[in-house]
């Protein structure tokens, strides 16, 4: 068992490509648990999480960049930041895991119910993959294949996340239940991103995903299809409630029954709808 | 002034140990490291029935770092542990395996991945055999025995009247079956013990434990020693909740006799998934109760069939179904009551004491029955109580009848005075509003179960500060502070100047076992009484320096004062340093007895325990339609406690009873599936976070208990169950269907709004 500390990417790329079957960490509160469980055997472990340049948070003209090893404390409390991100990040597990755990390791863990993932699904992110040979993007939606497999690559590493600058002009939110309110999976979980038009309120642009309601996190297109250019009122938001269950592929686990995942999915779309809207005023709902 | 009227005891005081422990100066078990210690890593069977054909170390052996492995016949006593009889749990496993947590083999190693990696190592041959996994296949014609004795653990009878011919005559009858589910304690801290070799033909077991003289009785035994050779020293303990006996034991064990092998220190710290799969659970429960009443809501009969599934070990069933008996007709005057109580093992983790023992089941089953009774009477539900509460000199279940300190009527009064919380306007219709209530009583100190003695000591040293020793333990309930109380309160000193010392078997005189909510109660009484002749003897010599009667002096804020003039006073610690040089005693040891319990064991009828508390609670809750998510608007518990000893403690004891009260009904779930649990991780058991911490407001009434100190009873256990059994109470009415189930979920609730099972709210929609 070795344990590196790479202080640069190409430092880091060098020892991926000497140790193939080493494992990556940063804050380790999804690999630990693994490794423990005797579920993951890595011969040594790559220590990301001293890499400056993968723990910044920055802007170039086009694109909001976040570092694959900003933890999910520095998402939650940056202001440039989606709401649907910053929600997501803040309800991973505690304090204690949150200030270690880190947005690329949620990422890479593929865990259907990453609090972070519906988000950036919604925000079209692009994940740059660099390996010694070669670097590519890869958008979010092509990432995720199954439950913990994604299209990282042996020697490659999750080195940023972006995302278009004009996602910072819409709204966005997230909602997620879980068995208890802190400290928890989610059984399910929504973010949303969209625009209304400024008189009428109708929706011009939307994106709807979930997490934790099929093998990987899953944008609900025909939703989406469906909403736009209405107007979030009750009529729409019962309507949203009742079909959304039926667009999912979830199973019944020992967090939560097939059932119960399709009856809290509309609610929950609803809920980060409103929270979306709710801040600029623009929440039509009542109290719904 | 005379010193008449109490200084310390009732003020709000901190926690006297509350400093080091949240600021992690305090240590536990586990932060121990000795020179040479070793780790100890149980393998366990991981398969919840079988034969154990053997156990072969050798491959265990050739990983690195492993030192040893110990089977069966390595243990040099009679490998058998049990808290009471029938003993019938073995440390590590001889020829049957009874449930998958069981331990078959003990390695140790000199790091814990190491231990871990030759339990994994090891050829371990079980010959599988189909489990038995309901109460109903255990207890079903010809099914096959879990023990010798056959598959009850325990059963008994309550029989007074005859509440046949009663509910035969009843003008109304409700009746149904109320279901609930295993929990886990859950501790903050999970199990875990160190054994050290002293070198001098001792050893020495430092523990997170609840009763250290059941470790030190039980270790000597298997190992084969007198039981001085063993001194169990209780460390600072995260949370027990009736959770560290067995397996404090269990574990114990296993390290002693590792440590003696070795001639090393060995340590054995569970993780959560050996806690949650290894440790006793609280036993689920299937009740059926019948009650009749009058017209008017006179409660005439109650009948009443209780099944304990107490998985593969007795542990504490017996005095469980004991418990759940004699507390199953509730808190109140019933004339003609039957209750059958049975404790069935199964092939599933063993089951035995947590936190209110049986009646936070009990409390469930009868306080819906409660409910259910009042709507078809339609009757107000705290009103249907009020008319058959248990009041002074009325006879409980067991015909046992309390003269003073029966204090329900006084705390469904306090509840009926709090307005309710109002509703919100709520223009979406998306949430609904109810409120629950329950009555409870839970006896306190051990009673029928077993001998009731405390013997305390109290010493005074030369600069008048006292030392108090017992062997009841702190384990965050907070009694070191209320003994500290009481000796400061006796001996008129400064609460800062006594220290309540940690228990360690060489030092304490045995004082029983840590549980039924009898610390303050007959711990308490003990302190104030080895306190008081302390004082006798201190008074004896501040009467010749003061030179008049000892009648004359009283002693306050650390000085021996003259009732007539209080300005000639001695500092108490001149008296201590004059006692010291003239030999008056400056320490006493003294006991605390209760009143022997005297009841017939066919009927259970007689005097049971020495006091009851009883408590009323209120409890308003919210419903989100669409998620099935409930937030608690307020939660009301008023106790009689007879007398509050600290304030401060009494809102934590109630306040942390109730959050796992609230747990039990509303969340946690072992999910086990063909005898494995599946859920053995706080990821995935959902015990509550900080985050649904409930409102709990604690209310008081303080009818004065006799055989308690300044008329004090205990109160650890009581919230559990009257909270759990508001909740429920509190989901029904919201949605205007009863729920016969614990937990009741979000998912639960969710499903019977959209099955159209509730009658409130259901979703037209869904």
């Amino acid at each position: 068992m070795y344990y590196c500390i790479p202080r640069t990417v190409n430092e880091a790329l060098q020892t991926v490509a000497e140790h193939p079957a080493g494992a990556f960490i940063a804050g380790g509160t999804d690999l630990m648990i693994l490794i423990s469980e005797g579920l993951k055997k890595p011969d040594g472990l790559i220590d990301l999480s001293r890499i400056e340049d993968l723990r910044a948070i920055r802007k170039d003209e086009k694109f909001l960049i976040l570092g694959s090893a900003v933890t999910m404390r520095q998402l939650a409390r940056h202001e440039d930041i989606p709401l649907c991100l910053r929600m997501g990040a803040s309800q991973v597990g505690s304090p204690q895991i949150r200030s270690v755990a880190t947005l690329g390791g949620n990422i890479c863990n593929a865990s259907p119910c990453g609090d972070t993932l519906p988000g950036l699904l919604v925000l079209d992110a692009e994940f740059l993959l660099k390996s010694l040979k070669e670097e590519r993007r890869v958008k979010a939606k092509d990432f995720f294949l199954s439950p913990k497999k994604t299209a990282l690559r042996t020697g490659e590493i999750l080195v940023e996340v972006r995302f278009p600058l004009i996602k910072l002009t819409g709204s966005s939110g997230f909602a997620k239940i879980g068995q208890r309110r802190g400290q928890v999976i989610s059984q399910v979980n929504a973010a949303v991103w969209c625009t209304l038009e400024k008189e009428s309120g109708v929706l011009s642009d939307l994106r709807i995903a979930a997490g934790s309601v099929a093998p990987v996190p899953l944008e609900l297109t025909a939703l989406e299809e469906k909403l736009l250019g209405k107007v979030l009122d009750d009529e729409t938001i019962e309507g949203v409630r009742q079909v959304a269950g039926e667009l999912i592929a979830p199973i019944t686990d020992v967090r939560a029954t097939e059932e119960y995942r399709r009856a809290v999915m509309g609610s929950l779309i609803v809920d980060a709808l409103r929270s979306a809207l709710e801040a600029s005023g623009r929440w039509k709902g009542g109290n719904k | 002034m005379t010193g008449k009227e109490l200084r310390i005891v009732g003020r709000r005081v901190r926690k006297v140990d509350g400093i080091e422990l949240v600021t992690g100066q305090a240590k536990f078990t586990a932060d121990m490291k000795l020179p040479g210690m070793l780790y100890g890593f149980a393998r366990r069977a991981g398969q919840p029935a079988g034969k154990l054909e053997g156990v072969k170390k050798d491959e265990a052996l050739k990983i690195p770092g492993v030192v040893d492995v110990l089977t069966a016949e390595d243990l040099p006593g009679p490998n058998l542990i049990g808290v009471l009889p029938p003993f019938d749990q073995p440390v590590l496993a001889t020829g049957d395996i009874r449930y998958a947590g069981e331990s078959v083999a003990f390695v140790v190693a000199e790091t814990r991945e190491a231990a871990k990696r030759g339990a994994a190592a090891l050829d371990v041959r079980i010959t599988e055999v189909p489990p038995i996994l309901t109460v109903d296949e255990a207890l079903g014609d010809g099914a096959r025995k879990i023990h010798e004795n056959g598959n009850i653990t325990f059963s008994r009878k309550l029989i007074k009247g005859d509440a046949d011919k009663a509910l035969a005559e009843a003008p109304v009858v409700v009746e149904n079956t109320y279901e609930t589910s295993f929990q886990d304690h859950a501790y903050l801290e999970p199990e875990t013990d160190l054994a050290v070799p002293g070198g001098d033909g001792r050893i020495t077991v430092y523990a997170s434990c609840q009763s250290p003289f059941h470790l030190r009785g039980l270790i000597a035994a298997n190992l084969s020693v007198p039981a001085g050779r063993v001194k169990v020293v209780q460390s600072n303990t995260g949370g027990s909740f009736g959770g560290k006996d067995d397996v404090a034991v269990e574990i114990g064990i296993l390290a002693a006799a590792a440590a003696l092998r070795t001639g090393r220190p060995v340590l054995v710290a569970h993780e959560r998934g050996e806690s949650m799969v290894g440790s006793n659970l609280r036993h689920a429960s299937r009740i059926t109760i019948t009650t009749g009443a009058t017209k008017e809501g006179k409660i005439v009969a109650r009948k009443i069939k209780i099944i304990l599934d107490g998985g593969a070990y007795a542990s504490e069933s017996p005095f469980v179904v004991m418990k759940a008996l004699i507390h199953a007709a509730g808190p109140y005057l019933i004339p003609h009551v039957f209750v059958e109580s049975t404790a069935v093992y199964t092939n599933k983790t063993y089951a035995g004491a947590f936190r209110g023992f049986g009646v936070p089941q009990v409390t469930f089953a009868s306080e819906s029955q409660m409910d259910e009774l009042a709507a078809k009477l339609g009757m107000n539900p705290l009103t249907l109580r009020k008319i058959n509460a248990l009041r002074p000199g009325d006879a409980t279940a067991t015909g046992q009848v309390f003269k003073q300190s029966v204090g329900l009527l006084q705390a469904i009064e306090i509840l009926e005075k709090e307005r309710l919380p109002e509703k919100p306007e709520d223009p979406s219709d998306r949430y609904l509003y109810g409120t629950g209530h329950s009555c409870m009583l839970q006896g306190i100190s051990n009673g029928a179960e077993g001998v009731d003695v405390v013997g305390a000591t109290v010493q005074v040293s030369q600069d008048g500060s006292a030392l108090v020793g017992l062997g009841l333990t702190e384990l965050g309930q907070g009694s070191r502070t209320v003994y500290a109380q009481i000796a400061a309160e006796e001996l008129g000193i400064p609460l800062e100047t006594v220290t309540v010392r940690q228990v360690d078997t060489d030092s304490v005189h045995d004082s029983g076992p840590t549980v039924a909510s009898r610390s303050t109660t007959v711990g308490g009484m003990a302190v104030l009484k080895a306190a008081r002749e302390v004082k006798e003897s201190l008074l004896d010599m501040a009467a010749l320096m003061l030179q008049t009667d000892k009648k004359e002096i009283y002693f306050q804020d650390g000085f021996a004062i003259l009732s007539k003039n209080p300005d000639a006073r001695i500092p108490l610690r001149e008296v201590a340093t004059a006692a010291y040089w003239t030999g008056h005693p400056l320490m006493h040891l003294a006991f605390s007895k209760a009143p022997e319990a005297k009841y017939d064991h066919d009927t259970h009828q007689g005097s049971i325990y020495i006091a009851y508390n009883f408590g009323a609670h209120r409890m308003s809750i919210r419903i989100d339609r669409w998620t099935g998510e409930v937030r608690v608007l307020e939660h009301l518990a008023a106790h009689d406690v007879g007398k509050v000893i600290n304030p401060v403690g009494l809102e934590g004891q109630v306040e942390g009873g109730s959050l796992i009260g609230y747990g039990y009904a509303h969340m946690e779930k072992i999910e086990e599936s063909r005898g494995i649990i599946r859920n053995a991780n706080f990821a995935d058991y959902a015990v509550p976070s900080i985050k649904d911490r409930i409102p709990t407001r604690t209310l008081v009434v303080e009818e004065a208990n006799p055989t308690g100190p300044y008329g004090a009873k205990g109160v650890g256990e009581p919230p559990v169950a009257a909270t759990a059994a508001c909740f429920a109470n509190a989901v029904s009415d919201a949605l205007g269907v009863r729920f016969t189930r614990l937990p009741v979920t979000r998912q639960d609730i969710l499903r019977a709004l959209q099955s159209g099972a509730a009658t409130h709210g259901g979703d037209k929609n869904g």
